[in-house]
C-alpha cells in the first residue's frame, strides 16, 4: 500500500528583477509514490527540485498545483507529528541556546497534553536518546558539545521523537566525513527496520542512495526523469540524463577520464 | 626522472591557543614532480589544507610555529625565505583553486576584468597583450563564448563556470605548482566530472606539478597518480593510487574504504571506525591510530615511521607496525 501518493505536483517560482519577471520552474508535473516501510530515494544534481519537494511535503512551501494522498486520503496539511524531517546540517538546524532534552521533545510541543506527555516522558527521551546511540545523561547538554556525527543523531532523534509515518531525510549525510557518514548510515538503516519506517531519502551522493533505498526517483531540471527500483536504476537506466549522471560519478575502481 | 617541484620533509607545526598548542601537523614528508597529480586525502582535521597553505606559507603568522623539516618549492626554501620573496612566489609559482569558487572571486567585478588585473599583476604584459590573454586563457578552460563570460559578474556564472574562471586565475601565470583544496566538492557530480578533467588536461599540457586536495577517495583514485592519506596532522600512508586505494595496508586506509556505502552490498551494515579522532592538544604516545585501530599490538606504543612496504615493487610506504612487515 503507498504511503504517500504524490500526483502532478507543480511549483514555479517568479523572481523581479527590474520590473521583468522571470520564472523558474522548480517543479513540474512530478508524480510518484511511496509505500510503506520502503526507502525511496530521490536523486539529482543542484536545481533539479529535490528540496523543494521536501520542503512542499514538509509544508515550508506552498504547491502551484498537484494533489498528496497521505495513507489514501487527499491531504492539504498532515496530521501533525506525521511527517517529519532531518536537514542536512546539523550546525545550522539545531537552535545553540536549546537542551538537548528541549530540542528532542520540541516537535511535541503542539500536541494535547496527554500525548505530549506520553511521547516526551523522561521514560521516552532516554529510550531514544539509547536508539540513536547517544549517552541518556546528555540530555542536558547543548549541540555545542557534540560532534558533527552526534549532532545529526540528536536532529534524528528530534524526527523520531513524534513516531513519524514518513520521514523525509535531507541530504542527511552530506555534511560529515566518511567514517562520520556510515556511522549515520548505520544508523538510519537500523531505525528504519526496526520500526518499520517510511523514509523520502533525498541526496546527490548515488553510492548512498544505492546502497539505502528500494525505489529511486531521478529528478532532472524539476522533471522526474525516471523512476525505477534499486536495481532497475543502478544496472539498468533507461533515461539518457540518468545514464550520464551514473557515469559522471568517479569510482574507486577504474579511472574516470 | 621529471623535475621536482614540491619537496616536503619532515615538517611539523602547531598552532598556539590560548587553551594549548595544537600540533596539527607531524613529521610529514611529501613529494611533488612536474607534471604529475599528487592526491592529499584525510577526513576533517587530518591536515590537508593546513599542508596546502603551508606550501606558500599562507598560514597566521601569529600562532603558526614550525616545529622542524623543510619545504621547498622550486628550489626555493619556503621556510627561511623572507616574506617580500614568498609573496613574489604565490601566484607566480604557486596557483590555487579553492572549494567555494563564489568566494575566490570578486563579485563586484566583471570576469575579463578581474582576469586582466591578474595577468597584469604577474606577467610583463602591456594592456593590449594582458586583453588577448584574457580570452586565450578563458579558451583554454574550455569556456566557449569567452567574449560574452568575460563582460558577466561571477553571479551571472553557474557554480561550474566560476570555478573554470577560477582555474583559468590559477593558471594565467603558468606557475609550476597548483594547488587545488576540495577544488569540486561544492559542485554536481557531472560538473566535477568536466573539472577534473580540465585539471587534468591542463597539468599535462603545461607539465604542471598539482597537489589535489579532497575528501573524496573516489575523486583521487580518477585523477591522481600519487597519494597520501593524512590521519590527525600525520601521513599513514602513500604511494601509487593503484596500490594505495585497491590494497591498502594501513588499518586506517583499509577502515576508511570499507565505510564506503558504494561498494558494500544491500544487505551487509557498513563499516565502521570505532572511537573518536584524537585530541591533537595532547597526542597520545606511539601510533596515532592506534586507540582506534583492530589491529593493535604492543609494539604500537611506540611510534611507528612512514616504510616501505616490502611486499610490493614499487614505492608504497606505509606507518604501521603490523602491515609494514
Amino acid at each position: 500500500m503507498s504511503l504517500l501518493e504524490v500526483t502532478n505536483l507543480h511549483k514555479t517560482f517568479r523572481l523581479k528583477t527590474k520590473g521583468k519577471v522571470s520564472e523558474n520552474h522548480a517543479v513540474s508535473d512530478v508524480s510518484f509514490s511511496i509505500n510503506q516501510g520502503e526507502v525511496f530515494g530521490l536523486v539529482g544534481e543542484s536545481g533539479s527540485g529535490k528540496t523543494t519537494i521536501a520542503n512542499i511535503l514538509m509544508q515550508l512551501e506552498s504547491s502551484d498545483s498537484g494533489t498528496i494522498f497521505f495513507e489514501g486520503k487527499e491531504m492539504n496539511t498532515f496530521p501533525y507529528g506525521d511527517v517529519q524531517i532531518v536537514f542536512q546540517d546539523p550546525r545550522s538546524s539545531l537552535d545553540p541556546r536549546m537542551s538537548i532534552r528541549q530540542i528532542i521533545s520540541e516537535p511535541t510541543q503542539r500536541l494535547i497534553a496527554k500525548r505530549r506527555n506520553e511521547l516526551a516522558s523522561e521514560e521516552r527521551l532516554v529510550e531514544i536518546m539509547q536508539s540513536v546511540g547517544l549517552r541518556p545523561e546528555h540530555l542536558d547538554r547543548k549541540p555545542h558539545q557534540f560532534s558533527g556525527g552526534q549532532r545529526q543523531r540528536i536532529a534524528i532523534a528530534r524526527a523520531l521523537i513524534t513516531k513519524p509515518k514518513l520521514v523525509v531525510l535531507d541530504e542527511p549525510t552530506s555534511a560529515l566525513d566518511i567514517s562520520v557518514q556510515a556511522q549515520v548510515i548505520n544508523l538510519l538503516k537500523k531505525l528504519q527496520r526496526d520500526n518499520g519506517l517510511t523514509y523520502l531519502f533525498i541526496s546527490h551522493n548515488m553510492g548512498v542512495v544505492k546502497y539505502l533505498c528500494d525505489r529511486v526517483g531521478v529528478l532532472n531540471k524539476g522533471v522526474l526523469v525516471e523512476v525505477g527500483t534499486n536495481a532497475e536504476i543502478f544496472s539498468a537506466a533507461t533515461h539518457e540524463y540518468t545514464k550520464k549522471l551514473l557515469a559522471s560519478v568517479p569510482t574507486m575502481h577504474g579511472r574516470l577520464l | 626522472m621529471s623535475k621536482n617541484i614540491v619537496s616536503v620533509k619532515d615538517l611539523s607545526l602547531s598552532f598556539s591557543m590560548s587553551s594549548g598548542d595544537v600540533q596539527v601537523l607531524n613529521h610529514i614528508s611529501l613529494e611533488i614532480n612536474a607534471g604529475e597529480i599528487v592526491g592529499l586525502v584525510g577526513e576533517s582535521g587530518s591536515g590537508k589544507s593546513v599542508t596546502a597553505l603551508a606550501l606558500s606559507k599562507l598560514l597566521p603568522t601569529d600562532i603558526t610555529r614550525f616545529t622542524s623539516g623543510s619545504i621547498e618549492v622550486q628550489g626555493m626554501d619556503v621556510l627561511k625565505s623572507k616574506e617580500s620573496e614568498i609573496a613574489k612566489v604565490r601566484g607566480n609559482s604557486i596557483g590555487f583553486v579553492f572549494q567555494e569558487p563564489m568566494t575566490a572571486l570578486n563579485p563586484t567585478m566583471k570576469i575579463g576584468n578581474q582576469l586582466f588585473h591578474v595577468i597584469r599583476r604577474h606577467s610583463k604584459v602591456d594592456k593590449e597583450q594582458a586583453r588577448a590573454k584574457v580570452q586565450e586563457i578563458l579558451n583554454e578552460v574550455m569556456i566557449s563564448n569567452p567574449e560574452i563570460v568575460a563582460e558577466q559578474y561571477p553571479f551571472q556564472l553557474s557554480g561550474g563556470m566560476r570555478q573554470r574562471v577560477v582555474i583559468a586565475m590559477a593558471m594565467s601565470a603558468n606557475p609550476a605548482l597548483l594547488i587545488a583544496d576540495e577544488p569540486t566538492t561544492a559542485l554536481d557530480v557531472t560538473v566535477q566530472a568536466e573539472i577534473l578533467a580540465l585539471i587534468t588536461k591542463l597539468a599535462r599540457i603545461h607539465n604542471t606539478a598539482v597537489l589535489l586536495i579532497s575528501h573524496d577517495l573516489a575523486v583521487i583514485a580518477s585523477t591522481c597518480s600519487r597519494v597520501s592519506v593524512l590521519y590527525a596532522g600525520e601521513v599513514v600512508e602513500s604511494g601509487a593510487v593503484e596500490v594505495v586505494l585497491k590494497d591498502p595496508a594501513h588499518p586506517y586506509t583499509q577502515a576508511l574504504i570499507r565505510s564506503l556505502p558504494d561498494i558494500a552490498a544491500r544487505d551487509s551494515q557498513l563499516e565502521t571506525i570505532p572511537g573518536e579522532f584524537p585530541d591533537l592538544r595532547n597526542r597520545p604516545t606511539g601510533c596515532i591510530y592506534a586507540p582506534r585501530c583492530s589491529k593493535r599490538v604492543s609494539a604500537c606504543d611506540v611510534q611507528p615511521t612512514l616504510e616501505l612496504v616490502k611486499s610490493i615493487a614499487g614505492i608504497h610506504q606505509v606507518a604501521c607496525w603490523e602491515s609494514g612487515k
